[in-house]
């Protein structure tokens, strides 16, 4: 099974490639992800950052008695607790075969809980899917942080969060603030061939920047991990307190390069007020 | 506009499934007017009037036809329906060509599936599941 790398608020690990993210929300403190494939959704995660210790089992155990109410399940009535067994740092809990299962980790020394449910349990998904799932996991909670999601990858200061996810067919972009107000945009863009037509990566690039209202003050070429690829100067008017009501400009960068043999483009770009301190592209994005 | 017919919706049956089986295919009707290998694409469909505003379309002698120009990805598009190729066989195809995730390119494709079914140019239909009789 290939797979890809994900990592969120407080997790890092690695899914099967073909899972996409199809349902999110951005709480820091109580979030979820959804993932889904062509055959439907695989799992939902979700964590939770608490105020004291999570009795885990009692917990997921509920929530697998209020699932079977739901559904109005006959076995509501015989059910009494999962079965589990630990994988990875997990307690991977279950119940009869075609139901969800579970599987939750407390990380003490931080009070966050993460909780998976996956659905149609057997013992072949178990031991081939899900498994090695758990195995790859651990918590993501060091000074430098790591964020992939939709398959755009960055690593940023803990006090970074992110704001907002436009994810359009083929072209997403995850925006996140930092101190002083500092944003970071971390953008993938499919079908570079069509996006780009008959112009060139600046004609694109710097036309998508003037479209979300910026300007752009010089170009120069650049080589980004061995990919072709064009940084922008760039200027934006100030979205914030007095920097709003005087319209003063932000300056900042925007760096694009193209991936031919994965027929993608990135975008790293940053933007803030003068205090604001920027980033180095290298330390941001290293794959 | 006031005379234009209402475009159909997509038939998106509730089941996933079902949606990626259903196999589009070509209003033969539909006239080629113009065409320029691999850039675009003119077609003519007539268009259908009912009820209330037949009438009206009559008494002002409405247009009758309407020309559609195809380029770009619904070109593409249109030249991938054969009546034979399920969406499913379409998105995978997609998915190869651009290197687009399974979800990316049924977005796509449904977006342009529902564009030309909405313009009349292509409909969808969803196989009946075969029946197999034994003999006894």
């Amino acid at each position: 099974m290939s797979n890809q790398r994900i990592a969120w608020h407080y997790f890092k690990g690695m899914i099967p490639n073909d899972w996409e993210c199809t349902n999110f929300n951005l709480d820091p403190k109580k979030g979820r992800i959804q993932f889904s494939n062509r055959h439907g959704i695989q799992a939902t995660f979700h964590w939770q950052v608490t105020k004291h210790a999570v009795d885990e089992l009692r917990m997921i155990t509920e929530v697998h008695r209020r699932h079977l109410e739901r559904l109005d399940d006959k076995r509501l009535l015989d059910f009494n607790e999962l079965q589990h067994r630990n994988r990875g740092g997990f307690i991977f809990a279950y119940d009869l075969p075609g139901q969800i299962c579970h599987a939750t980790y407390f990380i003490k020394e931080h009070n966050i809980h993460f909780h998976w449910i996956f659905p149609n349990y057997t013992e072949e998904r178990a031991r081939d899917i899900l498994d090695p799932i758990l195995n790859t996991f651990a918590a993501n909670v060091e000074d430098i942080r790591e964020w992939g999601l939709f398959n755009i990858y960055g690593y940023l200061p803990r006090e970074y969060g992110p704001v907002e996810i436009e994810a359009v067919p083929a072209n997403v972009s995850i925006i996140f603030e930092g101190p002083k107000h500092h944003h970071v945009y971390l953008r993938r863009f499919g079908m570079p061939d069509l996006l780009i037509g008959g112009s060139t990566l600046f004609g694109f690039y710097g036309n998508y920047q003037k479209k979300i209202k910026r300007r752009v003050m010089a170009k120069r070429e650049v080589t980004v991990h061995g990919m072709e690829g064009l940084e922008l100067e760039i200027e934006q008017r100030g979205e914030y307190a007095m920097e709003k009501l005087a319209g003063k400009w932000w300056k900042g960068t925007a760096t694009i390069w193209r991936n031919v043999e994965e027929q993608r483009m990135y975008c790293f770009e940053q933007i803030g007020p003068k205090n604001a301190p920027p980033l180095e592209l290298t330390d941001v994005i290293r794959t | 506009m006031l005379f234009a017919p209402k475009p159909q919706p997509f038939s998106s049956p509730e089941e996933h499934g079902d949606q990626l089986k259903a196999i589009p295919g070509r209003n033969e009707l539909a006239k080629l007017i113009q065409e320029e290998e691999g850039r675009y694409v003119i077609l003519e469909v007539e268009l259908k009037y009912s009820g209330v505003v037949k009438l009206l379309a009559k008494a002002l002698k409405a247009r009758r036809r309407k020309r559609i120009q195809l380029d770009g990805l619904s070109l593409e598009m249109y030249k991938m329906i054969d009546g034979v190729c399920n969406v499913e066989e379409i998105i995978e195809t997609w998915m190869d060509k651009y290197k687009l995730s399974f979800f990316e390119a049924r977005s796509l494709c449904l977006y342009y599936l529902q564009n030309l079914s909405g313009n009349g140019i292509i409909a969808l239909g969803i196989p009946k599941e075969e029946v197999v009789i034994q003999d006894e």
